[in-house]
């Protein structure tokens, strides 16, 4: 499977992030790993496209990013999901829903 | 492993964030190709093979493009009279997490600033103390000193002499008081046989203390009859001296000790906090001397200092000219008449602090200087 390119991945990128977050805070590498891991490797987010949505979620309010020393190891940046993110995640995975819905009736598409 | 933050550093374009908001985005940044780097490793990639694929999958056009922009808006922006405030602030967090990230260079850092600072408050106490706080006198400003100069021989500060003494408390009127102290202390053995000991001392006129404004603790100053060595015999403790050799003895005006192979008589005590100066002196002689060592020829036998306290409505200036009356009155018949002439003599008289602290003055201002160019 060829990995997703960007055009189609932005539209997705705060939902694919939002829900790494859902049960525990992670920094930017390990979301990006989480969404790799989890998608069998067809969505990847590279550094350029990563950090500057994460930025973004940050300002609207839906992510909290905190910088965190742990013994042994390097200190990084995690970023956990607020109250407002976890609303947007549920709005975003419903929105998707409707919309991935009417698309596989629409073009023909079959799950994967 | 490769230096990841340098190789950031040199490819982020500028992104027109604060200096500590860019700093945490290459350190975000860092780590993650850290990361990256790691599991290319893991994977199977050679270090090289490993670091071209991080490096070829980093699109740094677009990177500082997005990144821009998501800064740009990242906060509603502040009033512009408290950029200042806010741009400090986080370069001051940045600097404290930097320090407390880096404990070798803080430990450095903390050490260079306590050493600045602590030299920094010596040197000044000093100055304070000799500079900036007036003499521990009553109306300090109104003491003087009264010196000769020979410029012409390279010596424009000297001392005074016994005969100076004399004549200007007779005829200086400008001089409320006068009074001379040896010009440098002499070592005085005191004590018994078997147990002597080396004290600092100094030979003073029986107007010194007054002239100071200083009253004794007990007992009296000297007489004008003690200044012949028949009679001087006599001393006036320091507390530091009573305390050590007469164990603050309250009836020690009267007794005797021995000093230098004579028997002096204690006539007075001086009060705990008196100092002369920078002197070290434990106890006060009178400034005795012989006929001869008051003649004419002995006018520029300088071995003592001459302070003076200025009459009530007199100046510096009135006792210049005074004494330079008096010099001019006088070298008509100094032996020595034609010398001095050449030597370019001329009485000079300046307030005592300053002239105290003439000479150390540059070299003081000069650590000051140093140690504040520390910061």
């Amino acid at each position: 499977m060829l990995p997703i390119d960007n055009a189609r991945k932005n539209g997705s990128a705060e939902l694919l992030i939002l829900a790494q977050l859902e049960t525990r805070p992670r920094h930017g590498y390990e979301i990006a790993s989480e969404i790799e891991r989890r998608s069998g490797g067809a969505v990847s987010f590279q550094p350029a496209s990563l950090y500057p949505v994460l930025y973004r979620m940050e300002r609207e309010g839906w992510i909290a990013g905190r910088w965190v020393e742990k013994a042994g190891q390097h200190r990084r940046r995690y970023y956990r999901l607020t109250g407002s993110g976890r609303k947007q995640l549920a709005a975003q995975r419903s929105s998707w829903s409707a919309f991935l819905a009417g698309l596989r009736q629409t073009a023909g598409l079959q799950d994967a | 492993m490769p230096d990841f933050r340098a190789y950031i550093r040199e490819h982020l374009p500028p992104l027109g964030a604060s200096g500590a908001k860019e700093a945490e985005v290459i350190e975000e940044l860092a780590l993650d190709f850290e990361e990256r780097y790691k599991s290319a490793l893991r994977g199977g990639l050679d270090p090289g093979e490993a670091w071209r694929k991080i490096q070829s999958q980093t699109e740094w056009p677009q990177l500082a493009r997005d990144f821009t922009a998501m800064l740009a808006s990242a906060e509603p922006d502040p009033p512009k009279r408290l950029l200042p405030v806010l741009n400090f602030w986080n370069d001051v967090r940045y600097a404290a997490r930097t320090l407390r990230n880096n404990p070798g260079f803080t430990a450095v850092a903390v050490f260079t600033l306590a050493l600045c600072l602590g030299a920094n408050l010596t040197i000044f106490a000093v100055v304070d103390s000799i500079l900036l706080r007036p003499l521990p006198f009553p109306h300090a400003d109104r003491l003087v000193s009264a010196f000769h100069s020979y410029p012409k021989i390279g010596t424009p500060h000297s001392t005074a002499s016994l005969p100076n003494y004399y004549d200007y408390r007779e005829k200086i009127k400008a001089f409320a008081s006068t009074a001379i102290i040896t010009e440098n202390s002499e070592h005085a053995i005191v004590g018994a046989a078997g147990s002597p000991s080396s004290v600092e001392r100094d030979r003073v006129s029986p107007e010194f203390f007054s002239t100071l404004g200083v009253k004794l603790l007990m007992g009296r100053s000297f007489t004008d009859q003690e200044m012949v060595y028949s009679r001087s015999g006599v001393a006036i403790l320091t507390y530091p001296f009573w305390r050590a050799y007469f164990d603050l003895d309250p009836n020690v005006i009267g007794r005797t000790f021995q000093m230098d192979g004579s028997t002096t008589t204690v006539v007075g005590v001086l009060p705990p906090d008196f100092r002369f100066l920078s002197r070290r002196t434990q106890f006060y002689i009178p400034a005795a001397s012989d006929p001869a060592e008051r003649a004419i020829d002995q006018r520029h036998n300088n071995t003592h200092i001459l302070i003076a306290r200025l009459a009530p409505d007199a100046t510096i200036s009135t006792a210049r000219a005074q004494i330079a009356a008096l010099d001019a009155a006088q070298i008509k018949d100094d032996p020595f008449a034609e010398n001095l002439k050449a030597m370019g003599f001329v009485s000079m008289v300046s307030g005592l602090q300053e002239d105290h602290v003439a000479a150390i003055k540059p070299t003081l201002l000069l650590l000051e200087g140093g140690v504040l160019c520390c910061f």
